[in-house]
């Protein structure tokens, strides 16, 4: 769990951890509280049979783990199933259905009905290496998709749910439920149910496992030990000084296992092979020139992506293509156009998308979060995002080209590939060294580069990382100081603006400020909060706001286990990167532009509309 | 997070965009039509022109799409323009191009969305180039429509490797659009054609995951 990294919060505020913690309450809880006064309730005697005390401890974890992933009854089809527990006897209905409401995407709904087989019974009966050998054997029998995953890793498994359902938590313990959501026949089923009936694990061998699936967890772990069969093994695409220092935090995961490189540079390859074999000790690391051959490796489950912003797509959806999950640097996207597709790709296949908005999980940004959702700062009035000195990167990159210079030998760079998406330009050694930001091929400029972090986090901080804003008013001059004054259909005002950079409040770069009509608070990369006076009683100290990206590569990791949407899930980052493109395209046209977020166009202008997409150069494509 | 420390070397005079930026269609046009015109001049013309949606100027940009380093700023003026002329363009550069270059003019037509290139795609999907048969299958995908989805479940049973993802990633497509459009009943039959075993695996979860969503959806009929 990523558990709480502040200390809480007083008063009005939620006392609870950043994750959604479990509805279920203690069951070892001996406290109790009446009429506000605190009482001591006696241990009560455990009056179940025989056959209940010994699976206490099961049923128990069943119930909560209905409770933790919000298996609820559907009334409608199938009245109360829920197994009692609290009495004397244990009872459960028979091939009753369970609704299980996933909030795979913002704001959707979809109600699963899963075959869950409920197998205490035999649940320690057999040995880990039996247990093996009978998965095996069950995966044997499904050449298909079985041996795709497993001709390399037959140890990893995957939960069928887990793999199909977007943000299903999945129950994974061997010791608990057996789960397996869809049988080979599934587009010939008319639904799939869940049923509580007692069922021996040779029967879910046999029976549930069907197209896959399932991780080693259940095989059997053993505490604290990451067995390399559960690893999660990364790929990397581009890795530049960002994407390095990506690296190093990941890394030092024991879950993660870094075993290629593919850069169009020999150098960058050279020092990222270097780096990781380091790490581990040895010559393992495999450098690629071309990343698809990376991709096309079967036992890499998910790829970094740090490469230039004009890659970051086209990239991201062929590795969902190939069945990869993705953490990606920001910008994500060079287009309006882009951005959709990128959010429709990872929902399509199914594949956790990660974007570098590291600063979701940064425990100062967070605080700030909570103090607005527990309604501290009152009514929410305006967001500000901080996009940067326009002295580092103005609104408008330059549309010009640098001077022509020699080519290198491809060996040593491939410019074709290194151009990639972006259109034709002769080469210069200035783009390749990091000056490629700042040109608009390549770049959306100091709103793009910024905003991805600080627009983000303010669509986030207000929950509406799934619309945008309508109205888009730009202000200033391309040297600064300039804004983009926005409005969400709410009434919520955003600004983006660059004076406010580490400006008189001294909160640090990417930082980002929220009024509501109570309060207001600000916080950056500089990790202090600053805030009105009458929230002050209500701050507690943080964790550092570096630490923002360790814990945000352990979401990643979390939710590759469990197909649960990251905190910068594609669509998220998609709805605040739209925003970012659109607060740039009123900046190159000039005037104020109305945004319609359903149909995703502008209402009032038809050039603005056009600029929503990029021609790609031959033969990308998203 | 990167900043950025010393000042950019300066473009020179000959690559800078200057007064592009803010002419006419007219004037554009004449840059495009100059053999004379330095190529960033040229280049810089088409992306103008795609932002004006210039349609007077489809003809110069067509012009351009056999050109190396040129073609994708001719498609850069051409996709954006809302005009049945930019896309007979188009069209009419298929049979004259070929490699990286018929890709992307491959990939602009699926990106218009042009129904009437569907024959030529179609071939395309079993031609000897694989790079152009995955830009066909996906641009067929985009397109959508009754007879794309013939082709592209025709394609299926014929194709293998990477070109058969890449038309499977299309038939996932087409299945999307198809429930958006409200035919639901098509969509999962699409699906489940998807989903069939020996389908590319990435693809054939992707198509079970379309029938649980789907199936499972609150607005499911009932």
């Amino acid at each position: 769990m990523l558990g709480t990294p502040y200390g809480g919060l007083p008063g009005r505020l939620p006392q609870e951890p950043l994750r959604s913690a479990s509805r279920f309450p203690p069951a070892d809880s001996a406290h109790g509280a009446l009429d506000g006064r605190e009482v001591i309730r006696r241990p009560q005697q455990d009056l179940r049979p025989p056959n209940a005390r010994r699976h206490g401890n099961h049923i128990e974890q069943f119930h909560r783990v209905v409770h933790e992933h919000r298996i609820f009854p559907l009334a409608r089809q199938c009245g109360d199933p829920t197994p009692d527990i609290s009495g004397k006897r244990l009872h459960f209905p028979k091939r009753r259905q369970f609704g299980l409401p996933i909030a795979g995407e913002p704001r959707q709904r979809f109600f699963i009905q899963l075959h869950v087989r409920w197998y205490n019974r035999h649940a320690n009966a057999v040995s880990v290496p039996a247990r093996h050998q009978r998965l095996k054997h069950a995966l044997r029998r499904q050449p298909d998709l079985a041996s795709h995953r497993l001709g390399i890793q037959r140890r990893r498994i995957h939960l069928v749910l887990s793999q199909l359902v977007p943000n299903a938590k999945c129950i994974q313990q061997s010791h608990c439920v057996g789960l397996h959501a869809v049988q080979r026949s599934v587009p010939n089923q008319d639904k799939i149910r869940v049923d509580t009936t007692m069922t021996t694990r040779r029967q879910i061998l046999k029976t549930a496992l069907a197209p896959i699936v399932a991780r080693s967890v259940v095989l059997g772990q053993r505490a604290g030990a990451v067995a390399p069969s559960d690893k999660i093994v990364f790929g990397g695409i581009g890795i530049g000084a960002r994407g390095e220092h990506d690296l190093s935090k990941l890394l030092n995961f024991s879950q993660a296992r870094f075993v290629a490189v593919c850069d169009v540079r020999n150098e960058r390859r050279e020092a990222v092979k270097s780096m990781v074999d380091q790490k581990y000790g040895n010559h393992d690391c495999q450098m690629y020139d071309d990343h698809y051959a990376l991709l096309a490796r079967p036992d890499i489950d998910a790829v970094l992506i740090a490469t230039g912003d004009r890659w970051h797509t086209p990239l991201a959806i062929l590795a969902a293509q190939h069945g990869k999950d993705v953490y990606c640097e920001k910008p994500c996207s060079m287009s309006i156009e882009e951005s959709r597709a990128l959010a429709d790709a990872f929902r399509r296949y199914n594949r956790i998308y990660q974007a570098g908005c590291q600063r979701r999980n940064g425990a100062n940004f967070q605080l700030c979060k909570d103090l607005l959702k527990s309604g501290a700062l009152g009514k929410l009035q305006t967001l500000y995002a901080n996009v940067g000195p326009s002295v580092n990167w103005p609104p408008l990159p330059s549309r010009d080209w640098l001077a022509a210079e020699a080519l290198p030998p491809r060996e040593l760079l491939d410019w074709d590939r290194w151009l990639g998406p972006a259109p034709w330009r002769p080469y210069n050694s200035e783009y390749v060294r990091g000056g490629w930001r700042n040109y608009y091929d390549f770049h959306g400029g100091g709103i793009l580069e910024w905003g991805s972090h600080t627009v983000d986090l303010c669509q986030w901080a207000a929950e509406l990382d799934d619309t945008q804003p309508v109205e888009y008013q730009p202000v200033g001059a391309n040297t600064g100081p300039y804004q983009v004054l926005c409005k969400y259909a709410n009434g919520v005002n955003l600004v983006m603006r660059d004076d406010g950079w580490d400006g008189s409040l001294k909160t640090g770069s990417c930082s980002f400020r929220i009024e509501g009509d109570q309060g207001w608070v600000e916080t950056g990369d500089a990790t202090r909060i600053e805030c009105s006076p009458n929230i002050k009683p209500l701050l507690r100290p943080t964790e550092s706001a570096s630490l923002a990206l360790v814990n945000h590569v352990e979401d990643l990791l979390r939710s590759i286990k469990t197909r649960q949407l990251p905190r910068a899930s594609a669509a998220a980052a998609a709805n605040s990167h739209i925003v970012c493109h659109a607060a740039f395209i009123a900046f190159q046209r000039g005037k104020k532009l109305t945004w319609d977020p359903g149909k995703r166009e502008f209402t009032n202008d038809d050039i603005a509309n056009r600029m929503r997409s990029r021609a790609l150069r031959e033969p990308w494509r998203v | 997070m990167q900043q950025k420390t010393q000042p950019a070397p300066a473009p020179p005079p000959e690559f800078q965009e200057g007064g592009i930026a803010t002419m006419d269609a007219a004037a554009l046009i004449r840059i495009l039509t100059d053999a004379g015109s330095p190529e960033f001049q040229k280049a810089k013309a088409c992306q103008r022109i795609g932002e004006l949606g210039a349609k007077e100027a489809v003809p110069a940009l067509a012009s351009l799409l056999g050109n190396e380093h040129l073609s994708a700023y001719a498609r850069y003026g051409l996709e954006p323009i809302a005009d049945p002329t930019a896309d007979e363009a188009l069209r009419a550069a298929l049979p004259k191009l070929k490699g990286n270059l018929l890709i992307g003019v491959i990939n602009s037509i699926g990106k218009r969305r042009d129904a009437q290139a569907e024959p030529a795609l179609a071939k395309m999907i079993y031609g000897a180039d694989p790079y152009v048969a995955r830009a066909a299958a996906a641009a067929l995908g985009n397109i959508g429509g009754v007879s794309a989805i013939e082709d592209l479940q025709a394609a299926l049973a014929k194709t293998q490797g990477m070109t058969r993802m890449a038309v499977a990633d299309a038939g996932l497509l087409c299945a999307e659009r198809l429930l958006a459009e409200g035919e639901r009943d098509r969509a999962l039959a699409l699906y489940a054609s998807l989903s069939a075993a020996g389908m590319p695996g990435p693809a054939r979860l992707a198509a079970m995951s379309g029938i649980i969503r789907e199936e499972t959806s609150i607005s499911r009929p009932r």
